[in-house]
């Protein structure tokens, strides 16, 4: 799966036809969360969910279904841009090694609406870790 | 007006050689109280204005390397600012430190800047603004304002970048010890870039009243000016200004005079009492008046402190703001349907916020949006007016949000002295639905056994000169009165307080505002009813001595001006200050009005502070 531009607000080439969602189900991990509403992906959970979803090697991609937009879950700018489109039912797949420890996080992160419980990881790219 | 290429800042202070450039005055709005001289230091983001556009093959991994070195630079920087503003604002509200190292890590934007270099030859500069204005683009194009907004925090990286390419850096080298941070905009970020004692105030030409850098500026005492417009044409890194955060005033190069006066009045300011000094003594002015103050706050947390400065309650809570702390932020420019929270979660919020204030009484504020109620995040639009669709309007047209936070309130209010009051009522039929919604639920809780044991007390805020005319039908179906002064002048005068073009017409002392303000004392008092204040106007102390004055004895303003007005309080004669109001209701323009206040008012309250 390459990945080459951003979200942006234009139709995206990548449209999520039903069909492959039976196709790829098999393949690969997929489930789909309902925000609270279209604020719930605000800067700072978003940074929590781009965080969580760096610490694993899997491929991560968030999907709005409302709109067909789609995203690397792992970058920021892709997932505000994602949020600032609107939609509040999202679609995460995970591919990868480590895929369903991903996926088991980022649902109890959404679960918990983003809430931080967990403050002793601050992340990757604090030199000091 | 431009910067002089390599002008540096002088250390040594420029009182008295200030002839270079004239003295001048700004007016803006006052954000947070003291009077502060000092030297400017403009916090202007660095744009290199000249770099190469193209480099040649052999260059490319010296220049990678540059640009590496600049994302090694700015990771550094914003690992240490989220570190301080940890300390400042807590983890909590530190994250935008932490999307910012996010938006430097993003492998997409890193990837697209290093293609550029790469591949197509761009010198780092050229690229990393390329890529950064592609995306910034994106942002734009979204349609909700709240989240293109969140392209400022690219735009911010940005800066970063190029500033530490072009080896901008090592800017505490340069700053002097003392210093007044002059900027159209202080971002927290920008704030933790400084070290937060060399900061001795702040002029700014975008901030609300409750914005995090407002907040952090009140807390730490910094006084601070806000509504400047084109503040990089009037004052310069290096000038000598005089910020005063009680008037909303800066002079630049202050003449001697003002400096003396300045001098003069620092000498003859009621002492500010540290936080380890609290006042606990009822307030009453010299001839024995009782006057009650409040705080306006919008977390609990602020509650216990305010009672220890001697608050005797909490004038206003602002609900809305723990929807915001709560994962969703209220919208702004459109108005759409509230976030909800759930009723649980806005109990256990509630029930803290009544167990801190004891047997103190707390007015809550039903959910409410507008100005000065925004995340800092989203403070775009905090210029535009309020019209419209907000407040109990709001709350009525989304029963089932309205219904939820009734309940959690009723259901809190057992635990402590809560009470309710609606905002934006502008006529008695709101009133009388709102109370009714309230007996609803409250019936509603009855039948499912939950016991209510006190009565709580149900107000109106009084924000819309369509509420002050009609004042003593609403009062028949309100418990109390509370001023909104911000909206009612805002309203009122048809004037935005951050329109530099009108600002002058935004004050309290506008003869229609005096007129309104007299009017809703005069209703409460009929009706035997409490009246509050609990706009920005009580926190100054010569407002708060006309407000008196017209009979208003409930204040409530931020917990930082508690101790201080207070003292003032003490120092004034309430039949002096009620001679004056009625003078000055007697005045028939606002010219004459501001004229009796400066010659008369402005050096009584100075000297009454002193005694």
């Amino acid at each position: 799966m390459k990945r080459t531009r951003a979200v942006s607000c234009q139709p995206s080439a990548r449209f999520l036809h039903p069909s492959s969602f039976i196709l790829y189900s098999f393949v690969v991990l997929r489930r789909i969360i309902r925000l609270e509403n279209r604020f719930s992906l605000h800067a700072r959970a978003a940074a929590r969910l781009v965080r969580t979803a760096s610490r694993y090697q899997c491929e991560i991609t968030l999907a709005a279904l409302d709109n067909k937009k789609e995203t690397d879950a792992k970058s920021i700018l892709g997932v505000m841009l994602l949020a600032g489109c609107g939609g509040t039912e999202l679609q995460i797949t995970a591919e990868g090694a480590d895929e369903e420890a991903a996926m088991v996080e980022l649902l109890r992160l959404v679960e918990e609406n983003f809430e931080d419980h967990d403050e002793t990881r601050t992340g990757l790219s604090d030199p000091q870790n | 007006m431009r910067r002089e290429p390599g002008y540096r800042i002088r250390k040594t202070d420029r009182i008295g050689s200030a002839g270079r450039r004239a003295s001048f005055k700004l007016s803006g709005i006052p954000l947070s109280p003291g009077t502060i001289l000092g030297t400017a230091y403009q916090a202007e983001p660095f744009k290199p204005s000249f770099y190469r556009l193209g480099i040649s093959r052999h260059e490319v991994s010296q220049e990678m390397r540059r640009f590496e070195a600049a994302v090694e630079q700015s990771r550094q920087q914003l690992t240490g600012i989220r570190k301080r503003l940890e300390a400042l604002v807590g983890k909590d509200r530190a994250y935008i430190a932490d999307v910012h190292l996010l938006i430097l890590e993003d492998h997409r934007f890193r990837t697209e800047i290093e293609r550029r270099i790469v591949d197509r030859l761009y010198s780092p500069e050229r690229a990393i603004r390329e890529t950064a204005q592609e995306w910034l683009s994106i942002f734009r194009s979204l349609e909700d304002p709240f989240f293109q907004e969140r392209g400022s925090e690219l735009q911010d990286v940005e800066d970063r970048l190029l500033a530490n390419l072009t080896e901008v850096n090592g800017k505490t080298g340069l700053i002097p010890e003392a210093l007044i941070l002059v900027a159209p905009e202080v971002t927290l970020s920008v704030l933790a870039d400084y070290e937060l004692e060399r900061i001795k105030g702040l002029v700014v030409t975008r901030a609300g009243t409750a914005s995090h850098v407002t907040i952090i500026a009140r807390s730490y005492q910094i006084p601070m000016v806000s509504g400047i417009e084109n503040l990089i044409e009037h004052i310069l890194t290096g000038d000598t200004i005089l910020v005063d955060g009680d008037e909303g005033v800066v002079y630049r190069n202050p003449t001697r005079t003002e400096t003396e006066h300045y001098h003069s009045s620092q000498s003859g300011r009621v002492k500010r009492p540290d936080a380890g000094a609290p006042d606990s003594t009822p307030g009453m002015t010299a001839d024995g008046r009782p006057v009650y103050l409040y705080i306006n706050t919008e977390s609990e947390s602020e509650v216990l402190t305010g009672l220890k400065q001697g608050a005797e309650g909490v004038g206003l809570f602002r609900s809305e703001f723990m929807f915001v702390k709560n994962r969703a932020a209220t919208a702004r420019a459109r108005p759409a349907v509230p976030p909800v929270l759930s009723e649980q979660a806005q109990f256990e919020s509630y029930r803290s916020l009544a167990v801190a204030a004891g047997s103190k009484p707390v007015m809550l504020r039903t959910l409410d949006t507008g100005e000065g109620t925004l995340p800092v995040q989203a403070q775009a639009g905090f210029e535009q007016s309020w019209l419209g669709l907000r407040g109990i309007r709001l709350s009525l047209k989304y029963p089932e949000v309205f219904r939820l936070q009734l309940r959690a309130l009723l259901r809190a209010s057992a635990f402590g002295n809560l009470n309710i009051m609606f905002p934006m009522v502008s006529s008695a039929d709101e009133m009388i639905q709102g109370r009714e919604t309230v007996q609803a639920v409250e019936a509603e809780l009855e039948r499912e056994g939950v016991k209510l044991e006190r009565r709580v007390e149900v107000g109106v805020m009084v924000e819309v000169p369509a509420a002050v005319f009609t004042l003593d039908a609403i009062l028949e179906h309100a418990d109390f009165a509370a001023v909104g002064t911000n909206d009612l002048i805002q309203y009122t005068l048809a004037a935005g307080r951050a329109d530099d073009l009108v600002s002058d017409l935004f004050s309290p002392l506008h003869p229609a505002v005096l007129a309104s303000l007299k009017k809703v004392a005069d209703a409460c008092a009929r009706a035997n009813k409490k009246a509050y204040v609990c706009g920005e106007a009580a926190s100054h102390p010569l407002y708060a001595y006309i407000l008196i004055g017209l009979g208003f004895q409930h204040l409530s303003l931020h917990l930082h001006g508690v101790a201080y007005l207070k003292s003032a309080i003490r120092g004034m004669s309430y039949q002096a200050a009620r001679r004056h109001a009625n003078h000055l209701l007697k005045l028939p323009t606002f010219k004459a009005v501001n004229q009796f206040v400066q010659e008369h008012l402005e050096s009584q309250w100075k000297g009454l502070a002193q005694a």
